[in-house]
């Protein structure tokens, strides 16, 4: 009977104390929540601002970078052969160019094959224009 | 009154007394079987409740703790982050500028035409397409001349605006000229 008393007796005293933790655990749960409820329109700030640097960094790794290909490739063009079209991808450019000579075109190839970035040269078409006296040839270049 | 009462209590005394050398083993077991009556009670309304209020209320503050955790992680998180935003604030136009909010294409196109006179060119045709996940995606026929060409595309790389050149193409035929993909973006809101 008195270890029952006693048992009781120290129960009632443990949850005293418990009371006292739970109430100032309470107020200071309820004070972190004010205080970031009152920070809310900060917290939607810096989210956005978060969301923008991130978005932004993922844009600029992204961007493709065509300026340097398209470069290489019209740096190679001999002064003797006519441009006569380009188009520039994000990891290829293509060119069509004329030429009275077949190896103004060989030089371009080897000049672009140099490049350490260029993954291959497909040589699409030559075609020999009798009225023009010309070389008309297509090449594709694929960058790494 | 109180005389009747005192015999009344007086005899019922002697009776149990009287009972209790009669019967002593009758007796024992008697107040054992009341013993084991009590402490079954006590135990059922006395101390399981409170047990059970204990245990409810060490939960609710474990609960409680983890919340309590919780909300300071959230404010340490927000003290640090704060502390970032100021020391981003002074470039964050830039950053705005390049991923507006809104599609201000009218801006965009004029910064566009400038660079693109810069090179030489003219702006023929601009068409925009608004496609998902806030991109814009344009269409722009340029006549020109063609040596300009790397200049130009190099500028609307560096442009504030991030440009994603999509294809970049230039035609030298019966007359010279430039035709571009691009993507450029507006923030979505998260």
């Amino acid at each position: 009977m008195i270890v029952l008393e006693l048992l009781l007796v120290l129960s009632l005293v443990i949850e005293n104390t418990l009371d006292k933790k739970v109430t100032a655990t309470q107020n200071q749960v309820d004070a972190l929540e004010k205080n970031l409820q009152n920070k809310a329109p900060e917290i939607t700030k810096i989210k956005n601002t978060i969301n923008l640097i991130n978005t932004y960094k993922k844009l600029r790794t992204e961007q493709p970078i065509l300026s340097e290909n398209i470069n290489l490739i019209l740096s190679s063009i001999p002064d003797s052969t006519i441009l006569r079209h380009v188009r520039a991808q994000a990891d290829s450019v293509f060119v069509s160019v004329d030429s009275y000579n077949p190896l103004d075109v060989a030089v371009m190839i080897s000049i672009i094959l140099k490049d350490k970035n260029v993954k291959q040269i497909i040589l699409n078409k030559v075609d020999f224009d009798v009225a023009k006296n010309m070389y008309n040839s297509e090449i594709n270049a694929e960058f790494k | 009154m109180k005389l009747l009462f005192a015999n009344l209590i007086d005899n019922f005394d002697m009776w149990y007394k009287r009972k209790f050398e009669l019967y002593p083993d009758k007796h024992i077991k008697f107040l054992t079987f009341l013993t084991a009556v009590i402490l079954v009670v006590f135990g059922i309304f006395g101390l399981r409740p409170t047990i059970v209020s204990l245990n409810q209320k060490n939960k609710y503050k474990t609960d409680l703790i983890k919340v309590r955790s919780g909300l300071e992680n959230n404010t340490n998180w927000l003290n640090k982050e704060s502390q970032n935003y100021e020391s981003v604030k002074p470039y964050l136009q830039n950053v705005q500028n390049a991923i507006p909010n809104k599609p201000d294409l009218q801006n965009y196109l004029s910064e566009f035409v400038k660079i693109s006179s810069k090179n030489g060119y003219i702006v023929k045709n601009f068409k925009q397409n608004q496609g998902l996940g806030g991109e814009i995606t344009l269409n722009i026929d340029m006549t020109g001349h063609k040596s300009e060409f790397y200049s130009l595309v190099k500028d609307i790389q560096a442009l504030n605006r991030i440009t994603h050149i999509q294809s970049a193409e230039l035609y030298n035929d019966s007359e010279s000229g430039v035709k571009l993909l691009l993507k450029i973006f507006v923030l979505e809101k998260k």
